[in-house]
């Protein structure tokens, strides 16, 4: 791997832990609010699809992972062929793959359980986020699940 | 309520049909690591899945005007379950649902099969996904009715074929016969040569009343009852319904270019076409027929001077079918070339064009000077078509109304109001025609092309066409096995109506 593609993946890497760190802090404080946590959300997203705010064309989670894909394959292809690979026999497409990745990647990083056919059904990170807000309140006192 | 093919709504239902695998375990069945093979994670991607399936319903399926109806979801999983509340979930709309559109996951292939058997409504596989073959040639040859959808826009062509399968199969037909009821004495003996065959075949039902009571009705009705039906009380013209058609008579007159017949008869010409609308109301119908020969030797048409013509243009244009000589059949093929195309249908005298022996035999009502500027080359695959009975909708129910001009059936006393449509204008205009067999096992299905029209300033039974067809001797020695009307509509159906016609259990013949 190239160093540079390395150096900006351990990037991505800490810039989704630092936005999951965070927020997990405020739920146990008591000050994580829904709209906070869809900024959390969002900036957590663009961490792991390896975007920039610029690169960004909205919330939604279709159009977030297209542009990643898009992103990796001018830079990377090999990797994506290697990671984007069909993970079913229906051969659902690489963006519905890498939007399912991401939403087992959130649940174990933020401690929580989310009904998966709920969780591929949002649109948007803040319908995300949402569904993780619920979630994390079910749980109380930030306790993990 | 009578019911025209614009009433005609498509129920249709979409099914998800999951699959998950419960645990973390690699072998044959997983095609993934990681993430991508534990728990929770088929239940995501399927979730983009359904979003997907979807989007599509709404773009192909509900952009036809069909009903569409809350999806069912059933989540299957490597426990290799399957549940009695599957089906109860799936199947709790049949009763209503005219067609599912199913999207089913590898895994969920016994599910799929059996949903498709227990149903007996027709099912259309998501297309290009779902290893569909898999499934469906199962169900299939144990007598599912499934359709294999290529793409999504042939989706969107089941869900207009099917729509005028519906309008077929729920059709109640008004006849008025003054004989037999099956066929007339004269006119559309070519007909269905048994109307219970019809709907035991077709699902379309006939609603009677006698010719004689139904001209009885054109007259507001007397203290003591119709002539008929004495001392009954019927729905007979109201003077209500006389101004009214007094008021419409004169819309119509002034649109007409030219107009060429009395207001009087306009008015007992639009008398006839209310007392029929009524009684279609009041039957639930979707088309009308009456026997002109033998309603004619009556001579009652002679004394209240009306003909059905303008009924029949009338009816036409609202999309129920509508056909004159008590043509049955007519009926039934305008309803269903009516629903594919949107447009209403035309039906007349339909003849070829004799090319033999080095000179043209123009068929009966075809105007020489209408048609002196086509060459003996040009006129060696043609046909005709020939009634009084055009409307101002062939180029769609939705569509501006067509120009028209207004004349009169009968020569001598002016009487009988017919419409007449220059088909002139719509040279090169597509046409599909079509007619049932009088035994019902086939359909002829035949594409043409408008040349030019005849008889538009002429009166009686007389306007219409002449258009080119493919071969006119292939297609003369066939029409002679299904009979002499051939309704048609403007546009190119032909492929549908082949697949309408298999659906209903006809063979199809094309020319």
């Amino acid at each position: 791997m190239r160093r540079d593609i390395k150096e900006r993946l351990l990037a991505d890497k800490r810039a989704a832990a630092e936005q999951v760190d965070a927020a997990r802090a405020e739920h146990a404080e008591g000050t994580l609010t829904a709209e906070l946590l869809r900024e959390r959300l969002f900036w957590y997203v663009l961490a792991k699809f390896g975007l920039e705010a610029t690169e960004a064309p909205d919330r939604s989670l279709e159009a977030l992972a297209e542009e990643s894909l898009a992103k990796a394959l001018r830079t990377d292809p090999d990797r994506v062929l290697e990671a984007e690979r069909p993970a079913t026999c229906d051969g659902a497409r690489s963006v519905d793959t890498k939007q399912a990745l991401l939403v087992m990647a959130l649940q174990r990083e933020f401690g929580v359980v989310l009904d998966g056919l709920r969780a591929g059904l949002a649109d948007t990170t803040d319908e995300l986020a949402d569904l993780v807000f619920s979630a994390l309140e079910a749980q109380g006192d930030g306790s993990r699940k | 309520m009578k019911r025209s093919v614009a009433d005609i709504k498509l129920t249709v239902k979409p099914v998800f049909i999951g699959f998950e695998h419960q645990y973390y375990y690699e072998g044959p069945c997983r095609m993934a690591g990681g993430d991508a093979i534990k728990p929770g994670f088929d239940a995501i991607v399927q979730g983009k899945m359904l979003k997907g399936f979807l989007a599509n319903v709404d773009k192909y399926v509900a952009s036809t005007g069909a009903n569409v109806l809350e999806p069912a979801i059933v989540r299957g999983t490597d426990d290799w379950d399957i549940k009695d509340s599957y089906f109860e979930e799936m199947l709790a709309d049949d009763q209503k649902t005219d067609l599912y559109v199913v999207m089913s996951n590898f895994g969920a292939n016994q599910i799929l099969v059996e949903f498709c058997c227990r149903t007996g409504k027709p099912v259309v596989m998501n297309p290009t996904k779902s290893f569909g073959a898999m499934s469906t040639a199962p169900a299939l040859r144990r007598g599912a009715d499934v359709l294999p959808a290529f793409d999504w826009p042939e989706v969107a062509r089941y869900c207009s074929i099917l729509r005028a399968e519906k309008a077929v199969r729920t059709a109640n037909i008004l006849l008025a016969p003054r004989f037999d009821s099956t066929t007339p004495k004269a006119g559309g003996n070519d007909s269905f040569t048994c109307l219970s065959d019809v709907t035991r075949q077709l699902g379309c039902h006939f609603r009677h009343v006698n010719v004689h009571e139904l001209m009885d009705m054109m007259s507001p009705l007397p203290e003591e009852g119709n002539a008929t039906t004495p001392g009954r009380a019927t729905p007979n013209i109201t003077p209500e319904e006389v101004a009214r058609c007094e008021e419409m008579a004169n819309e119509l007159m002034a649109s007409a270019d030219p107009c060429v017949v009395d207001k009087r008869f306009v008015v007992k010409s639009l008398v006839a076409w209310t007392v029929v609308q009524k009684l279609m109301d009041l039957y639930d119908c979707s088309g009308f027929t009456a026997p002109c020969p033998d309603a004619c030797s009556t001579r009652r048409l002679n004394e209240q001077q009306f003909t059905f013509c303008l009924a029949h243009s009338l009816n036409l244009e609202q999309g129920f079918g509508s056909a004159c000589e008590y043509d049955v059949t007519s009926v039934v093929c305008m309803i269903a070339e009516m629903a594919l195309s949107n447009s209403a249908a035309y039906m007349g005298n339909t003849l070829p064009v004799v090319v033999t022996e080095g000179h043209v035999e123009w068929p009966v009502n075809v105007h020489e000077e209408d048609v002196a500027g086509i060459s003996l080359e040009d006129a060696a695959n043609m046909y005709s078509v020939i009634h009084s009975t055009p409307c101002r909708k062939l180029h769609g129910l939705e569509a501006a109304a067509d120009a028209y001009a207004l004349r009169h059936f009968a020569y001598d006393q002016g009487f009988g109001a017919i419409q007449r449509h220059d088909f002139t204008a719509d040279a090169g205009q597509k046409i599909t025609l079509c007619r049932i067999s009088p035994n019902l096992d086939e359909m002829l299905i035949v594409s043409g092309e408008i040349v030019a029209g005849t008889g538009f300033d002429t009166d009686n039974c007389n306007g219409g066409f002449v258009f080119k067809v493919a071969d006119t001797r292939d297609l003369f020695k066939k029409q002679m096995r299904f009979g002499l009307h051939l309704p048609l509509v403007y546009g190119d159906i032909a492929d549908d109506l082949e697949e309408l016609a298999k659906r209903l259990g006809l063979e199809p013949v094309r020319a």
